[in-house]
Formats: structure tokens, C-alpha cells, sequence
């Protein structure tokens, strides 16, 4: 089977002249959650960003369930959720009508959006908010809303970029539950963040970008004996990386 | 010193760098014309309505205070940051050049406002205030005077801490500005002039300057005071584009909502959908229909006549077309309609919205005036006019709207 999502020499970014990306290239399978690490400014957002198709690759190409962008737009796109760093809401959309319009626009069936926003607004303590909007809503609520819509679509693919911040301590153990649960029922996650520890205990592999090159990538395990420290933590690998020493 | 006045210097071009780009954007639509036929319309009643005035008609009680509110109110465009307070703070007792800036511009600016009402108000003005010592333009000169009176009391009452509440030093301007004007309008002889005349003189040197020694600035009420401004003016421009920097109201407003609802089941159409909301929800777009549409109600029950029911209601559909055409640059850089997997034509479903509206305002104004004047032809006429200006602004002219680029 092919690789679910699969960036081969990517050479990107947002000026010709200086690119961001030099020729990165890594995979996320199905059932597997990776790592994306980085200091502010490696890469990370840009990688997330041509992996959307919000950006286009100079060179290399990104490409999901063996397809790319441009061969279809709509279902290359109907194959992966966005969970994005800022929550970006509709100022005068209610929670359930965020629910709703992402149905809309994913071909969520009716039955299964009563049946899937049911059990998530339960999950992340939401049901009183159904009817709230934006403006009611803090920095951790938003965050939830962006999380409930992705977990809605089902798709097979899911980005997610540091989704922690702002979450409260049982959001963030709700959302890991979730996401281990997607994982085993196959879907692929590419999450990056910053909080090492929860990455060390829930990625099964990691990408460790630097300058916009990866500097590192494997399993702890592989990563460890990589750099000759059997017990390093992934704290301890990722400043060895980003200090250049690998 | 130099270095504050540079800095007022330009705050004040950056601001009307962008205040002339909007301007011109704002003279480009469509709306100008419009205006322009309402002066026009408005100053032939205007002299009509004079003519028709009753003897003891209080002309210069009516003047006073409207212009002792617009005396009273002088807010003071300082061009602050919220920034500033983090920046400027250090620097208060070097921003005296900087204030002094603010007020001189503050009363030019306002003293051209006191002009203008002034200039509306002539023809009431001369119906009711004829010969006396004091002439027309002797009189907009001592009012600019009394607006640099309130300005400077406004300039101390800015100084006070929130609990010493500036109401009684607002109540005495209100006062002493009213008395003020009334005896300059009435033609008062100099004697009577100069008692409120010495009072606002005391006023300045025993209240106002104490006050501005005595208290330091209170900066946030002054960044606020100046973003209130600003705010203003977004928002007069938002009624023609899309302005990025106005902060978006969104009201909730269930009944129509639940409309919508009612009407969106089985819709399949995103962009539709998201339309619809903002329409009903955000930037009070569903209140300029109302009120436009409650406008054209009361011409379709006043007005006589074929042709006048017939411009008259091409107008109101033809305006509010035009005010809700900047709900298309609402999701403008919505990154989430970018990433959805659709294969929809954006301006497609907003002509289908705008068209709608449009077209049941039409109705509803045509089956007004078909109540009022039972006249099924003349009915029929409006409606077909409607409608079509209806389809050639939803399909045709809506996409033409541009958008300020920051």
C-alpha cells in the first residue's frame, strides 16, 4: 500500500529567491502518528502549509493517497482535516452551526453529524455552548471548536499544529484519547509541537526540521542510536539537533 | 521637541493617507449620485418647509441647541496607539508639543463642522435672525471662539481620574455654551454678551487650568477617545467597502436566524449558507435592509404619480443593493473556504443572496403601493422595474465592488 501522505524533495516557500524548505522529505503512514519538531522558524507552519495546498512546491512534490494537488483539487482536500496553531472561527457562526457548515462542506451526512457531533461536544464538555458564539468563547473553547470540526470529517489524513496551547489539562487528555483512537482505527496524524514530553509518550515517529531541512527523523529508538545516546530524551535530541551537533 | 511634533506630523498623514483612499473608493461607487439627488431634493423642501413656518416657530431655540451640541461634544484626535502606552508613557512630560498639535487640529476640524451647520442652518438663520449689531460671519467667528473654549475645558476634563466624574465640568460647558449662543443669536447688546463672555474666561483660569496642572494625563481614556474617532469613520466607510481594521459587531438576532433555517433546509450550497448568516448576523447588514426597505415603504405611501413610484422605488433597490454588496468581501482570506474540498462559484451563490433580497423587497414595496393606491397597472410596472434592477445589480453590477488593499 502506498504511503498516506508522502513529500518527496520539497523545495518550497513563499519567495522564489529564498526558500523556506530544502528539499524535505518524509512520510506519514496509516496508523501512525509523527512528530513535527522545530524551533520557531524552521519550517514547520511552511511544511504544513504546502501540505494543505495553500502553498505551491518549487520543486519535489506533496502527495496524499498517491495523488497530488493538481491532479484533484476536491479530493485531495476531502482526505485530510486542518487543526490550525490560531483558531480561526466565523465571528457570527454558533458552535453548532461551525459543526454544521463543515458538514456541509465535507459531505457529512445529516444522521452522521447528529450521531458524531453528539458524542464530541460531550467529549470536550461543550454541549451547553452548542448555541454560543465566537465572542462568548476563550482561547481553550475556540481551540476545542477547531478540534471538534476536524474530528467531524473522519477523513483518513489529519494535520494538526500545536494543538495544546490554550487547552485545558482534560481537553488536552481528551484530544490524545481521540487521536490514539484514530490512530488504531487507521487514520494517519501529523501533529507538530513544541510540548516534547507529550510528543516523546504519543508520536511513533518524529521529523526534527532545522534551517528548513530535516535534521532527524525515526523513532526514538532509531533516533537514539542515530546520534550514539541510548537514553537521550527527545528534549536532549531535539537541542542537540537544532545546536547543529548532528 | 522636534522629535514630537515630526511624530504628531505623522500620525496624522498616516491616518489620511488611508482616510483619502477610502474617500476615494466611497466617490467612486455609485452612492455619491444618490446623494447628491437627495441635497438637491432635500434643499427644495427645506425652503418650502421655511416658507410654510408659523410665526412663533422657535427657530432660535432650535439652533442653539444644536449648535450647543455640537459645541459641547469636542472630541480631541490625539492620533494614539494603544502601543503608546507602553512607548510614549516615559516620554509624558516631553509631549507637551505633541498635544498642542492635537488641539490646534482639533479645532480647525471642528471649526469647519461649526461652519458647515452654520451653512445648512443659513436659510433658517436669515427667515429668523434679521438685523442686529452682530452680522453672519461675525457670529460663526465667535462661535469658532466658543469651540475653542469647550475644547480646552474638554482638553482638562480628560486630565480627571474616573471617580472625580467629569459630569458636573460637561454640565456647566453645556451651560455656559448654551447661554452663550442663544444671546448671539438673539442679537443680545454687548452688556448681556459679556457676562457668559467673563464667566468662561473665570471658568478657564480658575476650574479648567487647575485641573490640567493639578491631575497627570489618563492616557487610556485618551487612546480611547481617539479610537472612537477612527471607529467612526471605519465605520462610515464600511457602509462602501470592506474596512479590514473595523472590529465586526455580530448579533445573533434568533427570529430571523431561525428563518433562515427554515429556508437553508436542504440547501447544499457553503458559501450560500455562510452568506445568508452574515447577512442576518453581522456588521448590521440586516439592519440597513430593514431600514431601507421601511424607507422605501414610506415613499411607496407618500409619493404620487407613475414616474415618482417608479424612481423612487429603483432608488431604494438600486441603494441597497449597493450597501449590501460589501457582504461579498466578507469571507475575503476565510482560509477555511479555501480548504474546503468544493467545486462552488463564489459570486454565483452571492448574486443568488443579493438577487433575493432584492427581489422581496421589490415585492414587498410593490404590494405596498399596489394597498395604498390601487392601482394594479402602476403596481405591475414597479414591480417589473423592481425586479429587473433587482437581476442587473445581483448578476451584473455586484461583481464590479472592490476591495481596499492594505
Amino acid at each position: 500500500m502506498k504511503n498516506l501522505l508522502e513529500i518527496e524533495g520539497l523545495t518550497g516557500g513563499y519567495n522564489p529567491n529564498r526558500p523556506v524548505l530544502h528539499d524535505v522529505s518524509f512520510n506519514v503512514n496509516r496508523g501512525e502518528i509523527v512528530g513535527l519538531i522545530g524551533l520557531n522558524g524552521a519550517g514547520k507552519s511552511t511544511t504544513i502549509k504546502h501540505v494543505l495546498g495553500l502553498l505551491e512546491p518549487m520543486k519535489g512534490q506533496v502527495k496524499i493517497d498517491g495523488k497530488g494537488f493538481h491532479e484533484n483539487r476536491e479530493d485531495y482536500r476531502k482526505n485530510l482535516a486542518f487543526i490550525p496553531e490560531t483558531p480561526m472561527l466565523y465571528d457570527e457562526l454558533t458552535l453548532w452551526e461551525h459543526m454544521q457548515v463543515t458538514a456541509m462542506a465535507y459531505g457529512v451526512k445529516e444522521a452522521d453529524l447528529d450521531k458524531r457531533s453528539g458524542l464530541l461536544l460531550k467529549e470536550f464538555r461543550m454541549e451547553k455552548m452548542r448555541d454560543w458564539f465566537p465572542s462568548q468563547f476563550s482561547k481553550g473553547m475556540r481551540q476545542k471548536v477547531m478540534i471538534m470540526c476536524a474530528f467531524l470529517i473522519e477523513p483518513p489524513l489529519y494535520i494538526v499544529d500545536e494543538p495544546f496551547v490554550g487547552l485545558d489539562p482534560i481537553g488536552i487528555q481528551s484530544f490524545l484519547e481521540m487521536i490514539v483512537n484514530l490512530k488504531e482505527q487507521g487514520a494517519g496524524i501529523l501533529m507538530s509541537t513544541h510540548i516534547l514530553s507529550t510528543a516523546e509518550r504519543y508520536c511513533d515517529r518524529f521529523v526534527i526540521l532545522h534551517d528548513g531541512k530535516v535534521v532527524l527523523e525515526g523513532t526514538m529508538n532509531e533516533m537514539r542510536s542515530r546520534i550514539n545516546r541510548p537514553d537521550a530524551t527527545l528534549d536532549e535530541i531535539y537541542i542537540l539537533a537544532t545546536r547543529g551537533e548532528i | 521637541m522636534t522629535e514630537e511634533n515630526t511624530l504628531w506630523k505623522q500620525r496624522a498623514s498616516t491616518f489620511w493617507n488611508e482616510a483619502v483612499r477610502y474617500l476615494r473608493l466611497i466617490g467612486n461607487s455609485g452612492l455619491l449620485f444618490a446623494v447628491i439627488f437627495t441635497v438637491i431634493f432635500g434643499s427644495y423642501y427645506y425652503s418650502k418647509i421655511l416658507k410654510a413656518l408659523p410665526e412663533n416657530f422657535p427657530g432660535i431655540l432650535l439652533m442653539s441647541v444644536v449648535l450647543t451640541f455640537f459645541l459641547v461634544k469636542s472630541p480631541i484626535r490625539t492620533f494614539l496607539k494603544e502601543a503608546d502606552l507602553v512607548f510614549l508613557l516615559p516620554m509624558e512630560y516631553r509631549m507637551n508639543a505633541y498635544f498642542r498639535y492635537s488641539l490646534v487640529y482639533s479645532i480647525l476640524f471642528q471649526a469647519f463642522i461649526i461652519v458647515l451647520l452654520m451653512v445648512v442652518f443659513g436659510p433658517l438663520y436669515h427667515d429668523q435672525v434679521e438685523g442686529g449689531w452682530l452680522s453672519y460671519p461675525v457670529i460663526i467667528i465667535l462661535l469658532i471662539l466658543v469651540k475653542g473654549w469647550n475644547l480646552w475645558g474638554k482638553w482638562s476634563e480628560t486630565h480627571l481620574p474616573d471617580w472625580n466624574a467629569p459630569f458636573w465640568y460637561v454640565s456647566i460647558r453645556i451651560m455656559a455654551s448654551f447661554v452663550m449662543v442663544y444671546l448671539l443669536l438673539k442679537q443680545a447688546p454687548i452688556l448681556y454678551l459679556l457676562i457668559p463672555g467673563i464667566g468662561m474666561i473665570l471658568l478657564m483660569y480658575f476650574y479648567f487650568n487647575p485641573v490640567q496642572k493639578n491631575h497627570p494625563l489618563k492616557w487610556q481614556q485618551l487612546i480611547k477617545m481617539d479610537q472612537e474617532q477612527s471607529m467612526k469613520f471605519y465605520r462610515f466607510a464600511n457602509l462602501f467597502t470592506d474596512v479590514p481594521k473595523l472590529q465586526q459587531s455580530v448579533k445573533p438576532r434568533p427570529v430571523v436566524s431561525k428563518a433562515l433555517e427554515v429556508m437553508l433546509r436542504g440547501s447544499s450550497s457553503v458559501h450560500e449558507f455562510l452568506y445568508w448568516k452574515a447577512f442576518a448576523r453581522a456588521n448590521d447588514y440586516w439592519g440597513i435592509y430593514i431600514r431601507l426597505t421601511v424607507v422605501g415603504i414610506v415613499l411607496m405611501l407618500v409619493i404620487p404619480g407613475l414616474y415618482g413610484i417608479l424612481i423612487g422605488l429603483g432608488l431604494i433597490v438600486y441603494l441597497t443593493g449597493v450597501q449590501l454588496s460589501t457582504l461579498k468581501l466578507h469571507y475575503w482570506g476565510n482560509i477555511w473556504l479555501r480548504l474546503y474540498p468544493l467545486r462552488e462559484d463564489t459570486s454565483n451563490a452571492f448574486s443568488k443572496v443579493i438577487f433575493l433580497l432584492l427581489a422581496i423587497q421589490s415585492v414587498v414595496l410593490a404590494i405596498t403601493n399596489l394597498i395604498s393606491q390601487k392601482e394594479l397597472v402602476t403596481s405591475f410596472l414597479a414591480l417589473f422595474i423592481g425586479l429587473f434592477i433587482s437581476y442587473v445589480y445581483g448578476f451584473l453590477l455586484v461583481n464590479n465592488r472592490e476591495r481596499m488593499e492594505d
